[in-house]
């Protein structure tokens, strides 16, 4: 038999060296875990006492108690956590920076210059700068007697508001809107930027107004990527962390979300068996979102591109 | 310029200053207070401009060792792991067909999205804590690099996706053999998006602070953003002039590489994985 | 036992299947030495593929490729010593056109002298050598057809292979690119396929063309031969520009031949004998065709549709039922004409396609 590979530019044993690194990693460090934290999730494993030298199975007992109704809206429990979650991505990504980001990109279309320029540039940065060092200048920003918020809304006749104590969740979820807004904001430019002019142009030809153009025009060519920006906004704030630095998901537990609840729970208590457990509960909810958003793209992809 | 022009001007302009603001007051603390002498929470432009909060970190061997020689050798075995494996991974994905490449791809954005932030962390870190790679930079920058290779697969595959094939098949029929199409042509077109990729990688890795607070113990290895935290009196209360001025310098080579990237490529999305959905 | 083939390329039973789909199908070509060969056919036929199976750059399912007696089949594409010019040129984009030329050279392990030497003599041939230390974003889109062909040339290869290489140039310089061309492989006097979708390139190129369509190569000959003798309906659609008027309507026996009847109009042909009734096809050539303004003229009823003055001539469309017709007359100026004409063609020049599209008749 003759070789038959060599048509590819690539031959095929090449390829497959090409491939095994990243195979390797990804097997690794991102498959394997997700089967183990299953197994992990049904055990008491813990990294210190008895249970540290000898898990043993537990069966459910991790779920039944993360979902133990009596008590599992109080505060520090699971239900508040997951409670908190729902609000702090409701408010942040949904009705946060999704229509933000799309308010910003529509009026910066077509227009060039400064204001864009600074506009996009800090809304970027504020996505891209690293989480420790926005969480110490929100922490600044949000104080009671010294923050820029408070001297701002003073000027209004505003008189000082304890956003850490008061209002925790809403300070995460405001500094979430700024965090995360530069992501809907550049996919939905892109997404302007995509139709073609003349789709514009006919619209003001005929003589639709602003609102019409948007409704029976861009909205309806956007559609795709306003349900890409609001499913993948809603799986990674889902899943944020960075808002732990700010409130530390107090105070009393009263701004924590899932994840922070993991993390308490698994490197705090260092309690690995009820961690793996919302672990896996937060897996499977990343799952459906990340299903929802893949079986959309899919079907995108069928009608035309 | 009629009434409703003016009018519509205005309003522009009012949005405009509010969303400026919005992003801008949140940060401005962090270019003020690291020049002030006492900083505090408040931002006010110093009466006295001075350097005494870095010439201060410059002292402290322990904080110029976690931002200048652990975070840059965590950020830059990183960004070497993810840019060398996703490129090969990519290039090959888009050039050779092999049949349910498309489901690799995936199932790859769905591993990624959900073994993803402190859902994953549990197992990691057991696996880690087996694997003896608890507290060393090794540690860490395998799981970054595990966690952060799925999106640069998928960068990457978008650009490779985006170049010819008739760049190597013709390098084929002008008669080069295999390797000498991927060393004369494949690696320089590939460069421009393995430099995005690297960038990318390089301040995904820099800024994350949650792997190297788990994997991470004895202080000699803390990179940046879990050194930052020791910057407290011994009553629990933050030294700001440090921390302020620690943050800013850890800051700043984001600023400088978006800015590199902004000026040599345009900082924006483009179809791929956003938009247009292959 | 594989008997090699007397021409320099052949194709034998060239079959190349995607999963289901089969792109070229059982293809057979015999290209003799020096010619310039091109295929043709619409987008979507093989014709691509087939070039690509020429290069090495596919493998096929089945059947053989011979260059210059030798079996290539089975050989790599770097080790068949053809060339070929990509539609997008796949000029390097980090290379000058310097080092793109020469790129052929270098990797057949030529010294650098005399692969210097050689791109320069090249690149005066093609009237690059001015350029050739730019890149190729630096340069037009002619020059980077040029370059392209300079580093397909540069290297003296058995065969050259062009896939549409000027699809991508406006219409001036696609003129100017089809002499230039055809003159530097009359020159050289290799050997070429071209693949190309515009039959008026095809024509006014190539010593002989083989028309494709869906994966099989329908007919070979001299652009004349196809103009004048098509084969069946689809190639007789295909050539000429515009190409044939095919009109559909159905052919019975009659004493001494056969009548065609279509919208309006009945034809008489002496030396046609049917059978039966049948569905059948008339064809006519635009430029075969006359007007008459006058009813009473026997001829096809038509009618006007819209008229197109080119200058040296014009270009009249017309509807016969619901088929569009064209006519082109040598004048240079606007005929006035009515609303419903007759088309008269001489019966020599008729063409008739019987129902699988076959020719039947063709002029004498």
């Amino acid at each position: 038999m003759k070789r038959r590979d060599y048509v590819s530019i690539l031959p095929r044993s090449v390829a497959f060296a090409f491939l095994a690194p990243a195979v390797l990693f990804l097997a690794t460090f991102l498959i394997f875990p997700v089967i183990w934290v299953l197994v992990i999730s049904f055990t008491n494993t813990a990294l210190t006492g008895p249970a540290g030298t000898s898990p043993s199975f537990v069966g459910v007992s991790n779920f039944s108690q993360l979902f133990n109704f009596a008590r599992w809206m109080r505060l520090g429990e699971f239900g508040n956590a997951l409670v908190n979650t729902v609000i702090f991505v409701l408010g942040s990504a949904l009705l946060g920076q999704v229509p933000l980001g799309l308010a910003i990109a529509m009026l910066f279309h077509k227009r060039r210059g400064l204001s864009r320029e600074l506009v996009f540039s800090l809304a970027t940065m504020a996505w891209i700068l690293p989480g420790v060092a926005v969480a110490f200048a929100w922490i600044a920003f949000l104080d009671k007697d010294f923050g820029n918020l408070n001297a701002i809304l003073s000027v209004f006749g505003i008189s000082k508001i304890d956003w850490y104590f008061d209002f925790p969740l809403y300070s995460i979820i405001l500094f979430n809107v700024w965090r995360g807004t530069a992501f809907s904001m550049l996919l939905f430019s892109a997404a302007l930027g995509n139709i073609p002019p003349s789709f514009w142009e006919t619209a003001d030809v005929i003589g639709a107004s602003a609102w019409q153009r948007f409704r029976d025009i861009i909205f309806p060519l956007i559609r795709p990527n306003l349900f890409t920006a609001l499913i993948l906004v809603t799986l990674w704030t889902f899943n944020v962390f960075t808002p732990y630095l700010i409130t530390g998901g107090g105070p009393l537990y009263r701004s924590e979300t899932v994840s922070m609840y993991t993390y308490r729970i698994a490197f705090k208590f260092l309690e690995f068996g009820r961690g793996a457990a919302v672990a896996v509960i937060m897996m499977s909810i990343n799952f459906i979102l990340a299903t929802i958003y893949l079986s959309l793209q899919r079907r995108r992809s069928l009608y035309g591109r | 310029m009629d009434v409703k022009a003016i009018f519509y001007k205005i309003i522009f302009v009012i949005f405009v200053v509010l969303i400026t603001s919005f992003f801008l007051l949140p940060i401005l603390w962090l270019v003020a207070a690291p020049f002030s002498a006492q900083a505090t929470l408040r931002v006010t432009i110093p009466s006295v401009v001075t350097v005494k909060n870095f010439c201060a970190i410059f002292r402290n061997t322990f904080a110029v060792r976690a931002l200048f020689l652990n975070s840059i050798l965590i950020a830059g075995g990183t960004m070497f792991g993810v840019t060398l494996f996703a490129t090969l991974a990519a290039y090959a994905i888009s050039r050779l067909n092999i049949r349910g490449r498309d489901i690799f791809a995936y199932l790859l954005v769905l591993f990624s999205s959900v073994v993803t932030g402190t859902a994953a962390m549990v197992p990691v870190f057991l696996l880690l804590y087996y694997l003896k790679l608890i507290d060393s930079y090794l540690g860490v920058i395998f799981v970054l690099i595990g966690g952060l290779l799925p999106t640069g697969i998928f960068l990457m595959r978008d650009f490779v996706e985006s170049l010819p094939k008739s760049y190597e098949e013709s390098a084929l029929v002008s008669g080069a053999h295999p390797w000498q199409v991927f060393r004369d042509v494949a690696i320089p077109i590939l460069r421009p998006g393995m430099m995005v990729l690297a960038v990318w990688a390089f301040v995904q890795a820099w800024g994350d602070f949650l792997i190297p607070l788990i994997v991470i113990r004895s202080p000699s290895k803390m990179p940046a953003p879990v050194a930052i935290y020791s910057f407290y009196t011994e009553g629990g209360t933050p030294v700001l002039t440090l921390i302020s001025a620690y943050s800013l310098l850890y800051a700043i080579p984001v600023v400088i590489l978006y800015l590199l990237v902004n000026w040599r490529y345009g900082f924006r999305f483009f179809g791929g994985i956003k938009g247009g959905g292959k | 036992m594989t008997i090699v083939p007397q021409s320099f390329l052949s194709l034998q039973d060239l079959t190349k299947a995607f999963g289901k789909v089969i792109a070229v199908d059982k293809v057979s070509l015999h290209i003799e030495k020096g010619k310039f060969f091109a295929l043709l056919g619409p987008s979507g036929c093989g014709k691509t593929t087939t070039l690509r199976l020429v290069a090495g750059l596919e493998k096929p399912s089945s059947g053989r490729i011979f260059i210059d007696g030798r079996d290539v089949t089975a050989l790599p594409p770097q080790k068949r010593d053809v060339a070929m010019v990509f539609q997008d040129y796949a000029l390097y984009p980090h290379m000058t056109l310097r080092q793109n030329i020469g790129y052929p050279l270098k990797v057949r392990g030529f010294p650098k002298k005399s692969i210097a030497t050689r791109v320069e003599e090249v690149a005066e041939h093609l009237m690059i050598a001015d350029i050739l230390d730019r890149l190729p974003s630096q340069v037009s889109g002619g020059q980077q057809q040029r370059a392209a062909v300079a580093r397909a040339i540069v290297h003296a290869p058995k065969i050259f292979l062009f896939d549409e290489p000027l699809s991508n140039l406006d219409a001036k310089l696609r003129l100017e690119a089809r002499a230039f061309l055809k003159h530097l492989q009359k020159e050289l006097g290799i050997t070429t396929v071209y693949v190309t979708h515009d039959q008026a390139e095809a024509m006014a190129m190539a010593d002989e063309i083989g028309v494709m369509f869906a994966g099989r190569v329908v007919q070979v000959g001299s652009p004349l031969e196809l103009y004048r003798y098509p084969k069946n309906r689809d190639v007789a659609a295909f050539i000429g520009n515009p190409p044939m008027n095919i009109l559909p309507g159905r052919l019975e026996p009659k004493a001494g031949g056969s009548q065609f009847s279509g919208e309006g109009y009945t034809l008489f042909f002496e030396s046609i004998h049917v059978l039966e009734d049948t569905r059948a096809y008339l064809g006519f050539r635009p430029e075969q065709a006359q007007l008459m303004c006058d009813l009473k003229d026997s001829g096809i009823p038509a009618q006007l549709y819209a008229v197109q003055p080119l200058g040296s001539e014009v270009l009249i469309t017309l509807l016969v039922g619901t088929e569009t017709v064209y006519v082109k007359l040598y004048s240079e100026s606007l005929p006035a004409l009515p609303d419903l004409v007759r088309v008269k063609v001489d019966p020599s020049r008729l063409y008739l396609f019987d129902s699988t599209g076959a020719c039947i008749k063709v002029p004498k």
